[in-house]
């Protein structure tokens, strides 16, 4: 009877050897099947690795960009036992200090997190100036968007010219409401409330919502990675060019007439009266219509009944 | 049959301005309310049948250049006509066509015995006219700034834009629920011309049909024709003794016929 169970714990002692001694042995450079043992997917067919990152496709990850990597390309440091963080060792000291500020927003795997610096280092520049950067990294809003908030799991992470990419062309107004047309976010950090709904009722949105790709989404007047203040003369600065890639000859005076303005400035006021003008005279003179098509109508009913009634007489 | 003889009413040149301007009108009604309500899954469809919101933006200033076109046609032949000296004010409103429109109202709510006598155009007649004028006008100035934007900002100020969007999205709903509840009542929908008045192809309508339609003008007709003149220039305001003779008739005539 307690031959059993003694058998079970040593197949049990015998199986963590071999697993530690395999995970144990230096990761750097070591081939991904090692860490796969334990972060292989369980659901070969579902799409694991989006939900929750400690699960990997292999072959969807094999197919992401960084498809090529090894698993220490981004998680660096792992030279020892599966996550000691006391065993870490040749991570390199800036991108330690940006993990550290990382490490408030999101706590476990800031290394990788911090990780895309190290071949992405001047995208990581022009971040760092941004608002995003700025309110991330020196502000410490937790909400502030980091590299993969806008590029999506970094396990299947697509080319910007696959369609389903977060970042494809057609694809970065939805990837940017993610935020901007949320209204907790919003509510909370005081952003403008009009970004999106402004977009959607321009000509740029409203193509774009019908198939257009050749219109202006966020990135083209605001930029990617180094999104600035759209209030800062940074911003107008190099704005009319901007414009001027679609429009040609634009002015900066032509470049403030997309400005996502709230209702309430006296420039857009006029609008809104123009709006309520054409409210009032569509509804009156289509009231006014209609009733003489009513009317017009039971007069000509009226006649034939009577012209029906004499015939009969 | 007595009556059935042709009275020209629109010669070629006004047909062909009627079919360019109506043609160019639903195609660009067509290419733009899609976007106007781009939110609408609709809209997606009817953009793909044109191949994209890109060619619709293409068939949409093709087609406004041909509206353009109509217009400009329209003007230099009516100064062509007043240069020949035979040009006739009869689309221009009137005191007349006020109280016309009171009287028959007066007439459809029974508490008149018979419609107002009308001209060569009916009060409803010149309304289209003019709320297309009203409409071409406020259609095509926008068009244009949303077309030109860079060139407009050059000497008007931005809001001018958002203006223009409002005008030209808003007049354009209100163009097309007039011309296809409105126009479409009077000269398809209506009983009495179902399924359509064929004057826009024929040019024609017979003298029975001017005298129950349009009392003055027959009067003004025969008037000429008694006179032995092609060349009698065109009463307006009518003359007393035409009124007075298209009175009688109209009394003469079945009431009930003459609408």
């Amino acid at each position: 009877m307690m031959r059993l169970p003694w058998i079970a714990g040593f197949v049990l002692v015998i199986v963590t050897a071999t697993l530690l001694g395999t995970a144990g042995a230096p990761a750097q450079g070591a081939d991904n099947e090692t860490c796969l043992v334990c972060h292989r997917s369980p659901q070969e067919s579902s799409k694991p690795g989006q939900k929750d990152p400690f699960y990997i496709h292999p072959e969807l990850f094999a197919r992401s960009v960084h498809g090529g990597f090894t698993c220490d390309t981004c998680h660096q440091g792992y030279t020892a036992g599966p996550h000691d963080p006391a065993a870490m060792k040749g991570v390199d000291e800036s991108l330690l200090k940006i993990a550290g500020e990382l490490q408030k927003k999101r706590g476990k795997g800031a290394i990788a997190l911090a990780s895309c610096v190290t071949c992405h280092y001047e995208i990581f520049q022009d971040y760092s100036q941004s608002v995003h950067g700025v309110a991330l990294l020196e502000k410490g809003v937790k909400d502030a968007p980091y590299c993969l908030d806008c590029h999506g799991p970094p396990h299947t992470l697509m080319s910007k010219e696959s369609p389903a990419s977060r970042n494809f062309y057609t694809n970065i107004p939805t990837t940017c409401a993610s935020c901007h047309g949320n209204s907790e976010i919003i509510l909370k950090y005081r952003l403008n409330t009009n970004v999106v709904p402004t977009y959607r009722d321009s000509f740029h949105g409203k193509k774009l919502i019908l198939g257009s790709s050749d219109v202006a989404v966020c990135s083209s007047c605001h930029g990617a990675h180094k999104v600035v203040d759209p209030r800062s003369p940074a911003f107008m600065e190099g704005l009319a060019n901007r414009c001027g890639q679609c429009h040609e000859g634009a002015s900066p005076k032509f470049a403030t007439a997309f400005a996502h303005i709230p209702a309430t400035q006296t420039s857009e006021k006029i609008v809104r009266w123009a709006e309520r003008f054409f409210a009032v005279l569509t509804g009156g003179v289509i009231l006014g219509l209609v009733t003489h098509i009513g009317l017009d109508l039971a007069s000509q009913v009226r006649i034939r009944r009577r012209r029906k009634n004499k015939k009969r007489k | 049959m007595e009556g059935n003889e042709k009275v020209l009413r629109w010669n070629v040149h006004y047909r062909l301005q009627h079919v360019l301007m109506f043609t160019s009108f639903i195609v660009l009604v067509l290419t733009g309310i899609p976007l106007k309500y781009a939110g609408v899954g609709v809209s997606r469809v009817f953009m793909n049948l044109w191949g994209g919101p890109e060619m619709a933006s293409t068939v949409h200033r093709t087609a406004a250049v041909v509206m353009i076109i109509s217009c400009v046609y329209h003007l230099a032949y009516l100064g062509w006509r007043m240069w020949k000296r035979i040009f006739s004010p009869d689309m221009i409103p009137s005191l007349k066509d006020l109280r016309d429109l009171y009287d028959n109202i007066r007439f459809y709510l029974g508490l008149a015995p018979r419609p107002p006598l009308f001209g060569r155009f009916t009060y409803w007649e010149k309304f289209d006219y003019w709320a297309v004028f009203w409409g071409i006008f406020i259609m095509v100035g926008s068009g244009l700034v949303l077309w030109f934007p860079v060139e407009t900002v050059r000497f008007l100020p931005v809001w001018f834009l958002g203006i223009a969007k409002v005008a030209h999205s808003d007049e354009a709903l209100l163009a097309g629920l007039a011309i296809f509840i409105w126009h479409f009542y009077n000269v398809h929908l209506r009983p009495e011309i179902f399924p359509m008045n064929w004057v826009w192809i024929t040019g024609t309508i017979t003298r029975k049909e001017l005298k129950e339609n349009y009392p003055l003008e027959y009067e003004r007709l025969r008037l000429q024709e008694a006179l032995g003149s092609h060349r009698v220039s065109k009463v307006h305001p009518p003359e007393p003794e035409a009124v007075a003779s298209a009175k009688r008739t109209g009394i003469e005539s079945d009431p009930e016929q003459g609408i």
